[in-house]
């Protein structure tokens, strides 16, 4: 089964999406009166740490930017495939450059799971890009620098 | 009693209190504690005291107070009204404990229930008024679970303090009945001028949701007809009452968080299994440190 990704509705022009990643599985895949019942909720605390409910549950939360290069990108599925060798064609709507993400009480942190995860972006590409050969040769080691990007 | 703390900002607790008069500095007080709100589904649950000198008890009588439950909404207002305008005898202070901050505390992980959040309240207003330099001598309150084991708590953390624990506190007390009077105007107030955030870009809220008791069927019948298939309820009701989360597993879509099935996790797994052969190859195992970021090889996108 192949999968497209179509492209072509990308729209830079329009505000970026507010994207939040909660800490719970919602069973429910659709629209959402978001604007009304969560956004308002947030209050930040002054240091970074945004605070807010969901379904009566406390949350802490903080904003996410994806790395330089990266876009984010939301796709929808308007038509199930209906057998293995037809195409699934995923349409990309909105751009988005960070999202919020929210854990249960606890504020967020550089040992929370999604901020580690980022990391792995830098260390990929260091660990995947050329290697000099000439500084191999010399029998010295490679050095690979790593750059950690969160604040 | 001025609410604007409360009413800018709803979802989040709040202490609103009188002037200390003078005179509670320096002569021997009492102090009465009660609260109000505590078994509705619906807005804040508001802890209210009232202090004022020993030396007073017969001008406390005379203001003819009673159990607020017995009065009407319209004496209650008068009665604190009188409370108000006696500024130079007795004081007052209220703790109003937002819908969302007794859903938060009775929903968290580390299990915080109802009694121990009216405990740490009423403490809370008793440190607070000691800070504020009256010189409490005698407390009294109206009990919330075991009257004994609250009385040796609060004189445990109090032990200069004369404490009586009792219930029907309110009704043996006029200390005591005009703190229940300030809990009560507060709660009725803070209902009455509920702003639903919710309530933008057309999201209507009726107000007919009765007098937020569970057994009131003009409650159930709000709440039922409230839901919001995802975010379940406005925040002005208590997510962590049964009479809401059933209503939730009924009507709203499904919501599994993380911290539900723990216990099955850290449970003792059975005997057998150290016999049993692993159903995965360790050579197949991730490296822990894409196990514990939770990063996947993937080659097609979730269903």
């Amino acid at each position: 089964m192949s999968v497209e990704v179509d492209l072509s509705g990308v729209n830079g022009e329009t505000a970026p999406p507010k994207l939040h990643l909660l800490p719970c599985e919602i069973e429910h895949t659709g629209p959402a009166q978001v604007a009304q019942y969560f956004t308002p909720s947030i209050r930040d605390n002054g240091q970074g740490v945004l605070q807010a409910s969901f379904r009566g549950r406390e949350l802490r939360g903080g904003t996410v930017s994806l790395p330089d290069g990266y876009t984010g990108l939301v796709l929808k599925e308007k038509h199930k495939a209906v057998s293995d060798e037809e195409a699934r064609v995923f349409h990309a709507g909105q751009k988005f450059q960070e999202f919020t993400y929210w854990n249960m009480e606890t504020p967020p942190s550089r040992n929370d799971a999604l901020q580690k995860a980022m990391h792995w972006l830098d260390i990929s590409k260091a660990i995947h890009a050329p290697v000099d050969r000439n500084i191999s040769q010399n029998g010295s080691h490679t050095r690979v620098k790593l750059e950690d990007s969160s604040p | 009693m001025n609410l604007c703390d409360f009413e800018t900002d709803n979802t989040k607790s709040c202490v609103v209190g009188s002037e200390v008069p003078d005179v509670t500095k320096g002569e021997p007080c009492c102090l009465g504690i009660d609260e109000a709100g505590r078994g509705p589904v619906l807005g804040p649950m508001v802890y209210g005291i009232c202090y004022c000198p020993l030396s007073g008890q017969d001008r406390l009588k005379d203001m003819g107070f009673a159990d607020s439950k017995t009065l009407t909404e319209e004496q209650r207002e008068k009665l604190f009204e009188a409370i108000a305008g006696a500024g130079e005898f007795m004081g007052w202070t209220i703790h109003i404990l937002a819908p969302n901050a007794i859903s938060n505390c009775m929903l968290r992980r580390s299990k915080y229930n109802l009694n121990t959040l009216s405990h740490d309240t009423a403490i809370g207003l008793i440190q607070r008024t000691l800070d504020s330099g009256v010189n409490l001598q005698e407390v009294y309150v109206d009990t919330v679970g075991d009257a004994t084991k609250y009385q040796d708590k609060l004189k445990g953390i109090f032990p200069d303090l004369d404490i009586t624990v009792t219930p029907k506190a309110d009704a043996k007390f006029p200390i005591v009945s005009a703190a229940s009077i300030c809990a009560k105007v507060a709660r009725d107030r803070a209902v009455k001028g509920w702003t639903f955030f919710e309530e933008k870009d057309g999201n209507s809220i009726s107000r007919k949701f009765g007098s937020g008791y569970p057994s009131d069927p003009e409650t159930k019948k709000w709440l039922a007809s409230m839901v919001e298939p995802v975010f379940g309820f406005p925040q002005f009701v208590r997510f962590s009452w049964s009479t809401a989360s059933k209503i939730l597993d009924d009507k709203a879509v499904p919501v599994n968080w993380d911290d539900e099935d723990e216990d099955e996790k850290a449970a003792t797994p059975s005997v057998m299994s150290f016999f049993a052969a692993k159903g995965e190859d360790p050579k197949q195992k991730k490296h822990q440190y894409f196990q514990e970021r939770f990063l996947h090889t993937v080659t097609d996108f979730g269903s």
